[in-house]
């Protein structure tokens, strides 16, 4: 009797589970809050149980991230220097202040905003007609799709390094290569390129993610809508456009939200082709949390940095979780 | 039409297609060299590195591996040991507290589960660059800073919520019948958990451990403010190497490739869980 009660309280259950598999899930459905008697001790051992498993990681996850974050927001309330004997001081929200008023911070918010807009979108539109390449048919294209991929599969540190050897401006390749087009060589991360080069770097290794996404909800489309389309006289543009891209929206949604995330987040390849500078033109906030904090000993101002960040990154995650659940697909 | 539609038939060859090959030879070459530049760089003569003029056929020398794993300056054997523990630890601490964590959200739903998976999900997405301001304090107060701990600890941290949330994924997709059939033969849940489900799972746990493994050898985030000297892992080694006239090219090479080579051979192990790792959530709600 109550595993069918059980079964009837929607309660907990995920959206997952019809009615139909609740009910044969038996006695290890979620038991309903109305079990009685020797039932309920039961229902209270199921919870004891799960808790118990969760409870060692939740614990570890919350004392060694969440407290330290949270301990975070409280260092950014202070005017806190690592030198000198002067203790922290509180100040309220004077770093933040700081941050939106000096030209210094402000500058790098605005270009961390430019280098995000500009990256995301190239890649979403490059890896998007990356992806459409790649959904033709070609010989050996399990191959070229895993090369096509490996920039994705390498780390940051990794394409700092191998973007300093090609863009060194004596014996770098790209320089050479330009100079057979007669082409002076540029001083790729002097004071005039530098942000365009990081530009290209981040484009470089993050545009195989979009293709590797989009491409695969390109198999997912069924032919014979493309085929109907071009029965009725749609060019490939409309293809494109009218067929094609409303149909794997969400995967541009969803591509979106991660790139932008990790885009706010840039740091290692910067860090090892410019450390943010020639003076801080190259400059985004997760750098500038580190020059802050840890180069000019101004703690207190790095987290305020570092608040920033978390912020915006919350605010996409709060969208994203939103989305997830209107629309949990892909 | 047939750019776009799945023809099984083989397309005609059309100037169309002719350029359709132009370009995905070119975007490879866009993809690959680089990378194959480097590996090229760690296997080229000194004398033949960083030359106005480049030379693609050489006789390949393995003087700057020896290099690196000698003991001379530029040698890595110290940073290459820290980075193996810190990532070997943390990505079996990690994985281990997750597979409970899943297991206990997807399999045994106890009350309010739903919310501990969102505070999960969120979690997952906090940026690192967060932790560096109060890892540091922190580590510096408890006489951790330099220590392999200090790196482990935040690492267990980071990939916990990565791992539960792919793990669930996995746990939910096993036939729940397995289970209940070995409990009924008798197991308890726990036993059943470790007789049937931790083995099914196998695979999926082997892809997590990847991530996690990635994750850590690959982080310059924390280990840059969290190290010193005798912690010092390989990616904050390879930024102290600063781009001046000395720079021994060839070692630095060498020393990427040892970096890159176990990411990208784990990561072609596991290819097929990369979306699902890279955008855990999105398929699970």
């Amino acid at each position: 009797m109550t595993d069918r009660t059980g079964a009837a309280a929607p309660a907990l259950r995920s959206a997952r589970s019809t009615p139909e598999t609740a009910a044969k899930e038996g006695p290890h459905g979620l038991g309903a809050a109305s079990a009685n008697g020797s039932r309920r001790s039961w229902w209270r051992s199921r919870n004891a149980l799960g808790y118990g498993f969760i409870a060692g990681p939740l614990v570890f996850m919350v004392v060694v991230l969440l407290v330290p974050i949270a301990y975070n927001a409280w260092v950014s309330l202070h005017d806190w220097s690592l030198v000198g004997t002067t203790p922290p001081r509180f100040i309220g929200l004077d770093n933040y202040l700081e941050i939106v008023q000096t030209p210094r911070w402000r500058g790098t918010l605005l270009r961390t905003a430019v280098y995000v807009i500009v990256t995301v979108s190239v890649q979403v539109v490059a890896g998007f007609l990356i992806a459409l390449l790649l959904h033709q048919h070609f010989p050996r294209a399990k191959v070229a799709r895993m090369l096509l991929l490996l920039p994705m599969m390498i780390s940051e540190v990794v394409v700092g390094n191998i973007w300093r050897l090609l863009l060194n401006y004596n014996g770098g390749l790209i320089n050479w290569f330009l100079g057979l087009f007669g082409i002076e060589p540029v001083f790729w991360l002097g004071p005039e390129h530098a942000f365009q080069s990081i530009l290209m770097v981040d484009i470089w290794q993050n545009v195989p993610f979009v293709t590797l996404v989009l491409f695969a909800a390109l198999q997912t489309l069924p032919s014979e809508l493309l085929e109907a389309a071009a029965i009725d006289g749609a060019n490939r543009w409309h293809q494109v456009r009218s067929v094609i891209v409303p149909m794997i929206q969400p995967a541009f949604l969803l591509v979106l939200m991660f790139q932008t995330m990790f885009a706010i987040r840039s740091f290692s390849t910067i860090w090892l082709l410019t450390e943010g500078g020639p003076g801080d033109r190259t400059s985004l906030l997760a750098i500038d949390v580190f020059r802050a904090a840890l180069q000019s000993y101004d703690i207190g101002l790095g987290a305020a940095l570092s608040w920033c960040l978390l912020l915006l990154s919350l605010g996409i995650t709060v969208l994203y979780i939103r989305w997830l659940k209107r629309d949990p697909l892909v | 039409m047939t750019l776009l539609s799945e023809t099984v038939r083989r397309p005609r060859f059309t100037v169309g297609r002719a350029w359709a090959y132009v370009a995905l030879v070119a975007l490879l070459l866009v993809a690959v060299f680089p990378i194959l530049w480097l590996v090229l760089t760690s296997l080229m003569p000194s004398n033949l590195i960083m030359r106005s003029t480049p030379t693609l056929v050489f006789t390949p020398t393995f003087e700057h591996f020896a290099a690196i794993f000698g003991t001379g300056r530029g040698a890595i054997t110290t940073y290459l040991v820290n980075s193996v523990i810190v990532t070997l630890v943390s990505t079996v601490c990690a994985v281990a507290l997750a597979i409970f964590a899943a297991y206990g959200i997807a399999r045994v739903r106890p009350r309010g589960h739903e919310k501990l998976s969102l505070l999960i999900l969120t979690s997952r997405m906090l940026p690192p660059v967060g932790l560096v301001v109060p890892m540091y304090l922190i580590a510096r107060n408890t006489g951790l800073l330099d220590t392999h701990l200090a790196l482990i600890l935040p690492y267990i941290a980071i990939n916990i919520p990565l791992a539960t949330w792919m793990l669930q994924g996995f746990f939910m997709d096993l036939p729940k019948e397995l289970e209940e059939a070995a409990m009924i033969d008798g197991c308890g849940r726990v036993m059943a958990f470790v007789r049937v489900v931790l083995p099914l799972a196998g695979p999926g746990i082997a892809a997590v451990s990847v991530f996690c493994f990635v994750l850590a050898w690959n982080d310059m985030v924390l280990a840059l403010p969290l190290t010193l000297r005798d912690a010092v892992t390989l990616p904050p080694f390879m930024s102290q190497v600063r781009q001046e006239e000395g720079v021994a090219w060839g070692q630095l090479g060498a020393t990427t490739v040892v970096v890159m080579a176990p990411v990208i051979l784990f990561t072609l192990a596991v290819q097929r869980w990369i979306v699902s790792g890279l955008t855990a959530g999105a398929a699970k709600g």
